[in-house]
């Protein structure tokens, strides 16, 4: 187990470096010069850009330009942000408590959700609970989440005469408001995930409770409740995990597009306004971010493998 | 077929070879068994009928304005209503679902081809090839799909063309994985052995003994995510960078200046969300359906 994770970890700092090289890649080699989209159209001189370009440093080799880029966020001196020239550190500090939130609050709902959606549909197969989770999957497979965020807020207005509040309230100010604030896009950011794992408990329980163990357990007179949840969920849950990683690094997709939909000033956010001002280093910076979480979300997904189920060995 | 091999050996070996004997009978048994996959197909028929031969019958174009017609709730003139400009939202509809529909194909032809052809050679070569194609499908397979394909039409531009590259590279390596699995168990065949036994030059054994192999599986996950590709495309377009107003895609209809009359005329944002929704499930169930049948190895893999 040590030697897996030291083998990991290391494919973990050569994955990490990849997606460094990626983006600094995609951000610089690919046609569209950033100056050029700063400046607009036909906007400037030659000597403004020339001058732009040396200040940025965007006159040098490229591999200077990544080292330097890669030593710096070592430092985590991530520099400034292009539009705005505020510290990217200090937009990553106001911004990422809002996302995270989201993101926890997100991951929490799909674990409830699918936990109490799929062992409900597994022990009632074929009755009504049943199909009305299978009609649940369906619409979080098929409804884009920013529509049903722009639907949530539509019904909300239109019914309940109620706005979701433009500015935002941080937790420690305002508990109340806070959560309220983020209920709605994280229930939104969440039922894909909840769908799809929920499916997945649902077909790892009915594989359970059909083993030999769950009728002895039944049958020396252990109550339901202990055999569902002691004997069946937690062996059940060893494929979940699975689902359950893949469904948290999608969730972070959803949540710059959520993030939008509901105004929340967080990375997401950042990340589609930056685009649109043409702010690469902000860019770089949180594509950077999101590909660095995502790899660490897999590295636990395979850890809590071998906490789960012992008999997995690493070879 | 050979003789001397019994018949029951043969039907059990397969819906394949079923489908493989008469299309006709393939289709018929796949209703039969399949239900709601080939419900799911008929609804992406009707969505091509729709969004194809529908525009040929509606009076108004696509860009169409009429200011006095704005914002009108859904009638017999205008089934779905009418925006801010007063251009008819079941036409736009219309528009848009070709534009998502062609970008989800495209995008599955391209990453279909370009992940078909890393994940054979990678199989196939094995070696040092196959160890610096996995830690690139690993690096790429490291961002959020969505990210990824923001940051890359970020760079070529937001247009529907560079949208289909965009999504096209970031599931590309998801395919490649799986091709590259199929691969690594076709160069143990004996047919391999003898192809290179006789000389046959690598390149020659990947594109007629081995791809030829891949394919079969590649299709059936490819359209298990045309479903997924409409829906990244959906977003993509909705943040701004897809397809540019004043053409309509069914993304951008719900954003920029349309989301400030959503209130007044909630139609504008119920039906293009709603098309996708139908779109996305069809393909969903069909995808699901076709992989069920053809290639049951493939559950769960590739997502």
């Amino acid at each position: 187990m040590r030697d897996y994770l030291i083998r990991r970890f290391l494919l973990l700092i050569f994955t990490v470096w990849g997606v460094s090289v990626v983006i600094f890649l995609i951000m610089r080699v690919v046609p569209g010069d950033p100056i050029m989209a700063l400046m607009g159209e036909g906007g400037a001189t030659k000597e403004q850009i020339a001058k732009i370009r040396r200040d940025l440093g965007l006159d040098r080799p490229l591999a200077v330009q990544y080292f330097d880029w890669l030593w710096d966020t070592l430092r985590l001196d991530l520099g400034k942000s292009l539009w705005k020239g505020t510290d990217i550190t200090w937009e990553l500090k106001t911004r990422l408590p809002v996302t995270l939130e989201l993101a926890v609050m997100s991951l929490l709902l799909v674990v409830i959700i699918a936990m109490v959606s799929g062992v409900l549909s597994a022990l009632r197969q074929d009755t009504w609970v049943d199909y009305f989770f299978r009609v649940f999957t369906i619409g979080g497979l098929a409804l884009p989440a920013f529509w049903v965020g722009i639907l949530v807020i539509l019904a909300l207005a239109l019914w309940f005469n109620w706005l979701p509040t433009i500015q935002y309230v941080p937790f420690f100010e305002n508990p109340r408001e806070n959560l309220i604030q983020f209920i709605f896009p994280a229930v939104v950011i969440g039922w894909r995930g909840a769908a799809v794992t929920g499916r997945m408990v649902r077909s790892s329980m009915l594989e359970v409770l059909r083993e030999d163990y769950i009728r002895t357990a039944r049958a020396k007179g252990l109550a339901e409740r202990v055999v569902v949840l002691r004997h069946a969920l937690k062996n059940a849950s060893l494929p979940v995990v699975t689902v359950l990683g893949i469904e948290a690094t999608l969730l972070l997709g959803g949540v710059v597009v959520i993030e939008q939909v509901f105004s929340l000033p967080g990375l997401g956010r950042a990340l589609v306004q930056s685009i649109y001002y043409r702010d690469y280093p902000m860019v770089q910076f949180l594509v950077t971010f999101f590909a660095v979480v995502t790899v660490v979300i897999n590295l636990l997904v395979d850890i809590t493998y071998g906490w789960l189920d012992p008999r997995i060995r690493y070879e | 077929m050979a003789q001397g091999i019994p018949t029951e050996a043969i039907q059990s070996s397969g819906e394949v070879r079923a489908l493989r004997k008469s299309p006709w009978k393939g289709v018929v048994r796949f209703i039969i068994r399949k239900p709601l996959g080939a419900a799911g197909a008929g609804m992406i028929l009707l969505l091509v009928v729709f969004a194809y031969v529908g525009v040929l019958f509606m009076p108004y174009g696509k860009l169409e304005q009429n200011i006095p017609e704005a914002l009108q709730a859904p009638s017999l003139r205008h089934p779905l209503g009418t925006d801010q400009f007063g251009r008819d939202m079941l036409t736009r509809i219309m528009y848009a679902s070709q534009v998502s529909l062609f970008i989800g194909f495209a995008t599955v032809l391209v990453s279909g081809l370009v992940g078909g052809i890393l994940g054979v050679v990678s199989g196939y070569m094995g070696g040092t090839v196959d160890l610096l194609f996995q830690r690139l499908v690993d690096v790429l397979m490291s961002f959020p799909l969505l990210i990824l394909a923001m940051a890359i039409v970020v760079m070529l531009g937001a247009s529907t063309n560079n949208v289909i590259i965009a999504i096209a590279i970031s599931y590309a390596p998801r395919l490649a994985r799986v091709v590259r699995s199929v691969a690594l168990s076709v160069r143990e065949k004996q047919y391999v052995e003898a192809a290179r036994a006789v000389g046959c030059p690598d390149w020659r054994i990947m594109l007629y003994h081995v791809a030829p192999q891949c394919i079969a599986p590649t299709l059936v996950l490819v359209t298990a995510q045309l479903g997924a590709a409409i829906l990244v495309e959906s977003s993509l377009s909705f943040l701004g960078m897809g397809t540019q107003e004043p053409n309509p895609s069914l993304g951008n209809m719900l954003s920029g200046a349309a989301a400030g009359y959503f209130e007044m005329a909630p139609w504008m944002a119920i039906f293009p969300g709603l098309a996708i929704g139908v779109a996305v499930f069809g393909f969903n169930v069909f995808g699901d359906a076709l992989r069920d049948v053809l290639d049951p190895r493939l559950r769960g893999a590739g997502r």
